[in-house]
């Protein structure tokens, strides 16, 4: 008796190769497949059916943490822990160094 | 003739030589490249540099004992030049790092394939001058084991720091990118780090890159994750190509000094931190391609077109000087008309007109097609501009600061020994962390050539 198939390997030529039969598999309905390549190949993963990846938001959020912590953090020395007066300079008046230091 | 011997100009691809010369596939690119990693033999320039370089570091270290036993008077600053070599060469060494920063990240976002196989040697560049450039400011400081008071962290001094000192903005703006410049490298890195886990036959190198490459497997939902976040990382470091030096330029230019207190600063300094960075990647590049045999895969095309960023950005830095004499004169301000004649004609003349020399005259030889196309003459020329971009900051700090408005203040500032020990000692740092990184990771991105590779025999159907 032959065991039961776990999964099925193919190798290709040249990345349009690999393309065309990945979408090929994906119209036939194959859902549980991925794609091995030295390089990104365009399309690719859209063939596979992975349409979104999740690294924006997280930059995105990141960014935006980064960026209130920093200020906020510079916000409340000049203010409201270490108030310094420099040439009778606003206490709010913030370095214009880089801010954030996103991700 | 070297320039004749090389033979690439003949490979010409509309009218300019190719990003990639013909004759490579997946296979050889990728051996090519991590043959130089893998292989036993180190070639003999390899060892002619490194050690110097090694003679150089212990020379910093000597030299920063020294000076953390017996404080900064060892230098030659006094006032009223207070700020010396150690402000000099931490502008100078953060302003080479640009060029890494600039190749990798405008130029990605701007599509420019020939980024592709220089920009992995760059960022590393950046990386290194960075760190050398980090290393003045603390051994400016005097206490330089109290360094870390620049941090704002809860103390037992309830003290926090002056978030409008220059000095702390210069922490902020160096350690954001360095720390955005190590993320790019080494998210570049992650697939080619696989690759040489893969091919590698020595156990501890196979685990070591192996760990290092984060279990990539070049899955198709692998790379569409990498292209993004590589995408996103270009768009945070790109505005730092600006703003770093731009917070640099502002430790001037804040100040009140004649000669410092100029609006043309940012984009003076931004220009001269990529003029000078794009000249050290010339430096590193032009030996590297003839040691290695790289020729093929850093083209003439690549040199070519360095030399040209070089011309466009040393014209900016040529208007820079231009535009301090003009307002100098438009001005009417006297201490203004002072330092300008003062830095033609005063104590200091020989490093204004060095600086004029290097800086402005001879970089318009890359004008010639001669002098861009023949990797000796690119060579002389970046090497000169790299001494040009240190005499300039030898100018602005040394010639405004001893000189200022009260003639009873006045002095002379004189770099003593250990000014040059520290300086040389960098050089031999950055040396030698860089020629260690040829040796053990692929200087050149090995996935983006076969992608390049890839792109040039679809080129070559279409024809």
């Amino acid at each position: 008796m032959t065991p039961p198939v776990y999964g099925l390997m193919a190798e290709f030529e040249s990345p349009a190769e690999l393309l065309r039969a990945t979408r090929r598999a994906y119209s036939d309905g194959y859902r549980r497949m991925d794609a091995y390549s030295p390089f990104p190949v365009e399309h690719l993963p859209e063939a596979l059916g992975v349409h979104k990846d999740y690294v924006n938001l997280i930059t995105l959020a990141g960014g935006i943490l980064g960026g209130l912590t920093a200020y906020g953090l510079q916000w409340w020395i000049n203010t409201i822990a270490y108030p310094l007066n420099i040439g009778g300079r606003p206490a709010t008046a913030s370095s214009p160094g880089v801010q954030y230091a996103g991700i | 003739m070297a320039e004749v011997r090389e033979g690439e100009i003949m490979n010409v691809q509309h009218g300019r030589p190719a990003v990639l010369l013909p004759g490579h596939d997946y296979g050889t690119i990728t051996d090519k490249i991590s043959g130089i990693v893998f292989s036993a033999h180190t070639p003999i320039a390899w060892w002619f540099a490194f050690f110097p370089a090694l003679a150089l570091i212990g020379l910093l270290g000597i030299a920063a004992t020294y000076l953390f036993y017996q404080g900064v008077g060892i230098w030659g600053i006094e006032i009223p030049v207070a700020w010396g070599f150690a402000i000099i060469n931490f502008v100078w060494w953060i302003g080479i790092g640009h060029a890494g920063t600039l190749i990798s990240a405008i130029l990605l976002l701007l599509k420019q394939s020939w980024r592709n196989s220089i920009n992995r040697f760059a960022e590393a560049m950046t990386l290194f001058a960075v760190m050398c450039a980090g290393m003045y400011p603390i051994f400016h400081l005097g206490r330089p084991w109290l360094a870390y008071w620049l941090f704002p962290y809860p103390n037992t001094m309830t003290v926090w720091p002056q978030f409008r000192s220059p000095l702390v903005w210069d922490v902020f703006a160096v350690s954001t990118y360095f720390t955005i410049s190590l993320l790019f490298w080494y998210t570049g890195l992650v697939p080619d780090l696989a690759t040489l886990r893969d091919s590698a036959r020595n156990r501890w190198a196979k685990m070591i890159y192996g760990m290092l490459a984060l279990g990539w497997r070049g899955s198709a939902r692998h790379w569409k994750r990498y292209e993004s976040a590589y995408l996103f990382l270009a768009g945070l470091a790109t505005p730092l190509v600006l703003s770093v030096h731009t917070v640099v330029s502002f430790d001037f230019s804040i100040a009140i000094l004649p000669g410092w207190h100029a609006t043309i600063f940012p984009p003076y300094f931004v220009a001269g931190a990529v003029f000078s960075g794009f000249a050290m990647v010339l430096i590193l590049a032009i030996p590297i391609r003839r040691v290695y045999g790289l020729q093929d895969v850093i083209t003439m095309r690549h040199l070519d077109n360095c030399a040209k960023v070089m011309l466009a950005t040393g014209l900016i830095v040529a208007y820079g000087y231009f535009a301090e004499v003009f307002f100098s004169w438009y001005g009417a301000n006297p201490y203004e008309k002072y330092i300008t004649w003062n830095r033609a004609h005063g104590p200091y003349a020989a490093v204004y007109w060095a600086t004029i020399l290097c800086n402005v005259a001879i970089p318009q030889l890359l004008w010639l097609r001669k002098v861009r196309f023949s990797p000796v003459r690119l060579f002389f020329v970046s090497l000169v501009v790299l001494m040009g971009m240190w005499f300039e900051r030898v100018m602005i700090v040394v010639i405004s600061l001893h000189h200022d408005f009260l003639p009873s203040s006045w002095g002379i500032y004189i770099p003593t020994r250990w000014d040059w020990a520290i300086f040389f000692g960098t050089i031999g740092f950055f040396l030698a962390a860089f020629l260690l990184f040829i040796r053990l990771l692929p200087m050149i991105s090995i996935f983006e050539m076969r992608h390049l590779v890839r792109e040039t025999t679809e080129e070559a159907k279409l024809l």
